[in-house]
């Protein structure tokens, strides 16, 4: 009996902090657009990082985004606009305000260069789905059609433009898969907190995961970068004796290689939480 | 003039002609009539033209066959309707005609057209004046302001439809249409309608459309309207206009009939616009008009958007009115403008047309915003006129921080740079939907794609499974045949008829025998056969043995005519019923 009043008493209280979880993460917006029109940048800022971690929107980051932008931490903003997209993709304000961004920080905008849009990372359902309901649709209908209803001829057509389809549409998931796979490697070099903003601050790729280490090569903040995996499909990292991790990255086209600490980037995905 | 096929053979053809009747006055028609004799073939050949009379193009046909004094008689008879234009004698030569593959002379015949006699000139002035009528009952006026117009300009016009109040219209069936090139008009709107309109001596209802007409093609052109309305008249030969129909006030208790109504013939010249004296910046704008222009702001902040509000206001032609240039500027960036009209959306004669256009300072300081020029040619004063807007002082701040250029930095960063970056995002005041944080489910790794999958699988599997039990026609015939012969079976216990029962049981037996053992012809089988074909299947000898008693039973009843109890019939009814369920693949 005492067991049952807990577990009601448990559950009561979990249905009723469900809500209460949005309404602090609302209470903290709007605390930090007070914040902002009064021109308390920073505290905006942190207010705005309180609330993402009670839920997370595409406003949410869009104005951290251009919080950030404003105290001119490119980095940091080119990543809160990366986040924004994910959230909304066809928001063309943010991919507006993302490429100003880009340009403001001097860095290349990866989206003008990749692959076609049609086959970026939030496509790839798109083209599984279709893929495997030509799949299942050809061959149901190909079971309900032959032979009484399609002749030798015909069914020839059939099977050759039905693995023609099958084929583009394998090609083009794969392609939406990779660009996928890769968003999921994808992190954003920041300047570390502890530095103050400076628009000629370079980020150094170590040659070994050290302080010490010289650099292979050096990259802007805002700058996007690769996780380089394990076999395990884990990234590849190395804690320091101060507990401390670096991790080994590389540009797309993998000319630029070399060690980061944990505080100098920042993935666009969740991946290192 | 007139062509038909031939068909095929004759003997002793003869041929008339004639005009029936031979004398008419200029008023009336006649037929000219072909008779050939001998033949009921179908004549090929021309009939020759003779100016003054019009001859219809297809003959009315006729052929007949008769006995005259026990001898047979055929002929085929063609008729043209022919209608003289003038008064004389018309002789319609001798011409040539192939029946049945052989040519054959036609005579020539003679017609005496009369002059028109009183009763023509009668029906002729009757006729006129139901045409005068029938305009003075339906007609389209058209009203301009001038019998000329520019090329490209546009003026007002009314349309006005006058319906006699007598006339029994129940709708118009087609709103006027513009005939006659060179004009182009607007679209027709709900017309303003008007009543107990008196013109001359009659009262009529008036619809008018505000139209708006403009010159297309430079020239002399000639301009009319044309509608069509439906009238009530009274029986299905009474012409709406005949007598008498203005003065019977029960008329249209009848049938529907459309009527169409023409407007005269308006004369009208598009002129060219003169060159001497054109502006250079003159895009087409023709009227009287004036133009203003303001800004929302006086005071901005250093990329805060600005909008220049450019208006036309006056008569002419706005719907072929572009937007007025903007001139370029280095302290000013601008996108093509928003277009809005005020006033008549169907004529856009009169009105003000509103052009926005969103500018964006690139510098900060005092700015002016560029004047704007625009030029049109006025019709009536036949002159081209410049409206130059006021320029509108701006001031720009630069915002909260002035970023200084750096001397180490590249030229493009430097230019860059000297935008603030403080007033360029716009903050959202609402927080939006919350989700969970941005990520991407991979289909591979998703629950949901695998079940669909799997959906997508069951449904194929499923096609399959119906695909492949789809019956074989042969079998449900023998499937059928059986479950007829259980019917009987089952009858003849209830009847207690031994005969039929054991006759029916061999019947049931051999059919399922032969379905399980794969024999086309098990009918042709003795028992002894049947078993062996049982025992070659592998059936267990408690099947076969229950199945030769059973055999035998029915074998003893056929050959020594022992007829079965009630109650034996019974028992080998249930044994038969159980043994068919054993025996089955």
């Amino acid at each position: 009996m005492k067991n049952l009043s807990l577990l009601k008493f448990l559950l009561g209280f979990a249905v009723l902090s469900l809500p209460l979880l949005g309404n602090e993460a609302d209470r903290l917006f709007y605390e930090a657009v007070r914040a902002e029109a009064n021109g308390e940048l920073r505290n905006a800022v942190d207010l705005y990082l309180e609330a993402s971690t009670y839920g997370h929107s595409a406003n949410l980051h869009g104005n951290l985004a251009n919080l950030h932008f404003k105290l001119e931490k490119y980095g940091h903003s080119i990543l809160h606009y990366r986040k924004a997209l994910l959230l909304r993709p066809d928001d063309r304000e943010f991919a507006a305000n993302l490429a100003f961004a880009q340009e403001i920080a001097g860095v290349p905008n990866p989206a003008a260069s990749s692959t076609d849009p049609a086959f970026s990372a939030s496509h790839t359902w798109a083209w599984a789905l279709t893929l495997s309901f030509i799949f299942w649709g050809g061959c149901t209908l190909f079971a309900l059609l032959f032979p009484h209803r399609l002749s030798k001829s015909s069914a020839w057509s059939f099977i050759a433009f039905w693995v023609g389809l099958l084929a583009v549409l394998s090609w083009a998931t794969h392609q939406s898969s990779q660009q996928s796979h890769l968003l999921t490697r994808e992190v954003i070099v920041i300047c570390p907190e502890a530095e103050l903003p400076n628009p000629d601050t370079r980020v150094p790729l170590r040659r070994f995961a050290g302080d010490g280490s010289s650099a292979n090569t050096e990259v802007t903040p805002g700058e996007s970068l690769f996780l380089d995996l394990d076999d395990q499909g884990a990234p590849k990292s190395h804690p320091n004796a101060a507990g401390m991790i670096w991790y080994l990255l590389r540009s797309l086209d993998g000319k630029k290689k070399g060690w980061l600490k944990e505080d100098e980037f920042s993935p666009i995905l969740g991946l290192l939480d | 003039m007139s062509f038909w096929p031939l068909a095929f053979l004759s003997a002793n053809v003869r041929i008339e002609t004639s005009f029936e009747p031979p004398s008419i006055t200029l008023a009336n028609r006649t037929s000219y009539k072909i008779v050939i004799h001998g033949t009921q073939s179908n004549p090929q050949g021309t009939v020759p033209r003779v100016p003054g009379l019009v001859l219809s193009n297809n003959p009315r046909t006729f052929r007949s066959a008769s006995f005259i004094n026990g001898v047979p008689s055929i002929k085929a008879e063609l008729s043209f309707d022919v209608h003289p234009k003038k008064e004389g004698t018309f002789t319609i030569p001798a011409w040539q005609v192939s029946v049945d593959g052989k040519n054959y002379q036609v005579p020539p015949s003679t017609l005496l057209v009369l002059p028109p006699n009183q009763a023509d000139i009668a029906r002729q002035k009757a006729q006129q004046e139901q045409d005068r009528d029938l305009k003075e009952a339906a007609f389209i006026e058209l009203t301009t302001e001038r019998p000329f117009l520019f090329k490209g300009e546009t003026t007002a016009a009314k349309l006005s439809l006058y319906l006699w109040e007598r006339l029994p219209v129940t709708k118009i069936d087609q709103l006027p249409q513009k005939r006659g090139d060179g004009f182009s008009i607007s679209e027709l709107d709900q017309p303003e309608e008007k009543r107990n309109v008196s013109r001359g001596n009659k009262i009529y209802s008036v619809f008018t459309w505000q139209i708006g007409l403009t010159g297309a093609l430079s020239g002399k052109h000639t301009l009319s309207f044309a509608s069509t309305i439906r009238v009530r008249v009274k029986g299905s030969k009474n012409s709406p206009f005949g007598n008498p129909f203005f003065s019977d006030p029960f008329f249209g208790f009848g049938r529907e009939q459309a009527l169409e109504i023409q407007s005269s013939n308006y004369d009208f010249e598009v002129r060219d616009l003169p060159t001497q004296g054109r502006p250079a910046d003159f895009q087409g704008a023709i009227g009287s008009f004036s133009a203003t222009s303001s800004i929302d702001l006086d005071r901005v902040s250093l990329g805060d958007p600005v909008r220049l509000q450019f208006v036309i206001q006056g008569k002419g032609n706005f719907s072929a009115m572009p937007a007025p240039t903007l001139p370029e500027s280095d302290r000013f960036r601008s996108g093509p403008p928003a277009f809005s009209f005020e006033g008549n959306q169907i004529t856009r004669h009169q009105g003000s047309q509103s052009f926005e256009y969103v500018l964006t300072p690139l510098t900060a300081g005092l700015l002016d915003v560029p004047t704007m020029q625009f030029s049109y040619f006025d019709p009536l004063l036949e002159k081209y006129f410049s409206a130059t807007t006021n320029p509108h002082p701006l001031r720009v701040d630069p915002g909260e921080k002035w970023a200084q250029p750096s001397s180490q930095a590249s030229p493009e960063k430097t230019d860059l740079a000297r935008i603030s970056t403080r007033d360029l995002f716009q903050t959202e005041s609402e927080p939006g939907t919350w989700t969970s944080p941005p990520s991407i489910v991979h289909p591979l790794q998703s629950v949901l794609f695998w079940t669909l999958q799997a959906g997508g699988g069951l449904i194929f599997a499923l096609v399959l499974f119906l695909k492949a039990r789809k019956k074989d026609p042969r079998r449900d015939a023998l499937l059928r045949k059986e479950k007829v012969l259980q019917g009987k079976l089952s009858n003849a216990v209830k009847l207690k008829d031994g005969s039929s029962f054991y006759q029916n049981l061999r019947k049931i037996l051999r059919l399922r025998i032969g379905m399980v053992c794969g024999h086309d012809h098990p009918a042709a089988l003795s028992t002894h056969e049947l078993i062996g074909l049982l025992q070659k299947n592998h059936f267990s000898s408690e099947v076969c043995s229950e199945t030769e008693n059973l055999l035998r039973q029915c074998d003893d009843q056929e050959y020594a005519a022992s007829s079965g109890s009630a109650q034996s019939l019974q028992v080998h009814y249930q044994q038969s019923t159980a043994l068919l369920k054993k025996m089955k693949r």
